[in-house]
């Protein structure tokens, strides 16, 4: 089993790295290993160099970091809410954070200053996160993830209301970009924005790893974990904080993605089980492949259209995922 | 039906701007480059009947006196056609402050009806194709008329054009202003013949990057303005396209339509990954133009191709 399993991993880590390089080779222009070669080290065609360093790096980094962040804070709110329809979404995150996208867009609050979208994003998500923790507590003592589940809904709701009240006001243009955000891209992918999610990517990674071992005492019931001797209170804050960190940062780098945070845990829980720790890099490294190969599709199908990342990952994704299904079923 | 048909005459012309042209010199008398000789055309005896722009057939007894148009493209050629008395009612899209004591009656396609209906109109111009819209067969109800306005390519404005004046009794206001367009569209055309056609990227939006496919009549005009579409082989009209795509066919000149929210989209765009090391920008060869007038199928067509002419020929006076 044991033996299995690490073999998977390796299998899994060697297509991370062939999804990384056909990352950077296609796209609407499709390049050899050469010439890829060459543009690293800035020599030949000057826009295949721009191509390759400003445009295919920056966005090959990005959909790393979004499809481990997505996956890896869907797999711990699965834990947590021991729901298996949780993802980050479900919590209101994204709502938020395309409430906070849609009005810097709309009523153009904000400078047009780079990155200004992504920061209202953020605000977005973490203001949502603060709000469906202070009605989660405002019910009892400790944190009940039911009640935590049912405000991240409703207060998302709220978010999706406030967000067609803007969009009916919005002159076209600003239509566009803001339907476009929400349907997900990783377009506009910078190293700096690569930097800011990385910042806050690893560390919380690192929290979660971590916490694997209380999130598997914690997946079977909170009174067990608590005679496991797992101080159930600190894990959940951290858990959560944690996740919606992950969940905030993506969605403010890459707009709404659905479907990764919610399938892919599934899908390792299917192929190497419910441990934990297993689980959350195993996740972090089959999102961000999956990720990888559904942007390359969205850059190419439709090549020179860039196709919206968010309906890509559902769109591939969803066949894959039943197939799986079928096959432990 | 009626696109394909504009579909297969460009197909058929070699080059279909010479065939534009070739329109415009054989005079106003001439429709043959225009769908609207199917149509356009008006009977005193019986009445008036044009085909619209769903191959409907808009039958009018009498030159219509109270006109609701939710197309800002045709509210303009109205006006140009000095049929400004017979509106009654304009969407919240007509800028144009002469137009601002006329009622509105919200957007062009989510219109009040309500409001439209109070307003007793004997005609209502629309978006094409409204086969399915829920809007026209409310009008209908009401025994209202409509006429639905295609807006795809300059052959769609002259039948436009050509159908709106029989609609409202001003065929040989009609017939004067398509000629004055097609004068101006050659003479544009005539002073860039001959010289190299510069790579066009026209940008409508820059968040995320949309420009213009070869059918429409932006496409057309950049062919009359002596450049040609970056994207000329784009399968749809309004195409959004990857800044990787942008870059790769490195565009001679830019063209970016401000307005007074495009302006943002602008601005926006120079801090977009890659367009720096665009040649086109580097070399000070980003124009911009007014969206209000570049985007409309209007009275504003000649004008619009002499903007791009001067956009992309500069060095013609």
């Amino acid at each position: 089993m044991k033996h299995g399993r690490s073999v998977g991993m390796i299998a899994l880590a060697g297509l991370f790295v062939v999804a990384c390089l056909v990352s950077i080779r296609a796209g609407s222009v499709s390049l050899g290993l050469g010439a890829v070669w060459d543009a690293l080290l800035g020599r030949g065609d000057l826009s295949t160099v721009t191509i390759v360093r400003d445009l295919r790096l920056p966005r090959t980094a990005a959909a790393v970091l979004v499809g481990a962040a997505l996956a890896t804070s869907g797999a711990t709110f699965q834990a947590l809410l021991r729901n298996p329809l949780a993802e980050p979404y479900v919590l209101g995150i994204s709502g938020g954070a395309a409430l906070g996208a849609v009005a810097a867009i709309v009523l153009g609050v904000l400078l047009p200053v780079p990155g200004a979208v992504a920061l209202a994003a953020f605000i977005g998500a973490v203001v949502t996160i603060a709000l469906v923790l202070r009605i989660a507590l405002g019910v009892g003592p400790t944190l009940d993830t039911r009640v935590l589940l049912l405000s991240g809904v409703v207060v998302g709701a709220f978010a999706n209301a406030g967000i067609f009240l803007m969009l009916s006001v919005a002159d076209v243009n600003s239509y566009r970009s803001a339907t476009a955000w929400m349907m997900g891209s990783l377009s506009g992918s910078t190293w700096s924005g690569d930097a800011a999610l990385a910042v806050q990517l690893i560390p919380a990674l690192a929290v979660l790893l971590f916490l694997s071992r209380p999130l598997n005492a914690m997946a079977i019931g909170e009174e067990t974990a608590a005679y496991l001797g797992v101080s159930v209170e600190r894990t959940k804050w951290l858990a959560y904080g944690a996740a919606s960190l992950l969940a905030a940062a993506s969605v403010a780098t890459a707009g709404v993605i659905g479907f990764v945070g919610l399938i892919i845990p599934h899908a390792v829980r299917l192929i190497w089980g419910s441990d934990y720790r297993v689980v959350i890099p195993a996740s972090a490294l089959l999102g961000a492949t999956f990720l990888l190969l559904a942007d390359v599709a969205a850059r190419t199908i439709a090549a020179p259209t860039d196709l919206p990342l968010g309906a890509v990952t559902a769109v591939v994704g969803v066949p894959v995922f039943v197939a799986l299904l079928r096959r432990k079923g | 039906m009626w696109y394909s048909g504009v579909r297969v005459r460009w197909l058929a012309g070699a080059v279909g701007v010479v065939g534009l042209i070739g329109g415009a010199c054989r005079g106003a008398g001439s429709r043959e480059s225009g769908v609207g000789s199917r149509g356009a055309g008006s009977g005193s005896g019986s009445g008036i009947v044009v085909v619209d722009g769903d191959g409907d057939t808009v039958r009018l007894t009498h030159a219509a006196q109270r006109v609701v148009s939710l197309v800002p493209s045709a509210t303009d050629i109205i006006v140009a056609l000095g049929g400004k008395v017979q509106i009654v009612g304009r969407t919240r899209y007509d800028r144009d402050t002469s137009l601002a004591s006329i009622a509105s009656v919200g957007g062009g396609v989510d219109p009040d009806l309500e409001r439209m209906v109070a307003l007793k109109p004997d005609l209502v111009i629309t978006w094409a194709p409204s086969k399915s819209s829920v809007l026209r067969e409310q009008l209908h109800a009401q025994h209202i008329a409509t006429y639905a306005t295609p807006t795809r390519d300059t052959a769609a404005f002259f039948a436009v054009e050509s159908a709106l004046g029989a609609l409202i009794g001003r065929d040989s206001a009609a017939r004067a202003l398509a000629t004055a367009i097609r004068d101006t569209m050659a003479a544009v055309h005539a002073a860039v013949a001959g010289r190299p056609t510069p790579s066009t990227l026209y940008l409508i939006w820059g968040d995320p990057p949309m420009t213009v496919g070869p059918h429409t009549f932006v496409g057309e005009l950049i062919g009359v303005a002596g450049g040609r579409d970056l994207f000329d082989d784009a399968t749809t009209d309004w195409p959004r396209v990857s800044m990787e795509a942008i870059v790769e066919r490195a565009p001679d000149v830019v063209v970016v339509a401000v307005g007074e929210d495009a302006q943002r989209g602008a601005e926006r765009m120079r801090d977009a990954p890659g367009w720096r090391s665009l040649g086109a920008v580097r070399a000070g060869r980003v124009v911009p133009v007014p969206a209000d007038l570049m985007e409309r199928p209007g009275p504003g067509l000649g004008r619009a191709a002499r903007i791009l002419a001067q956009a992309i020929h500069p060095e013609v006076k």
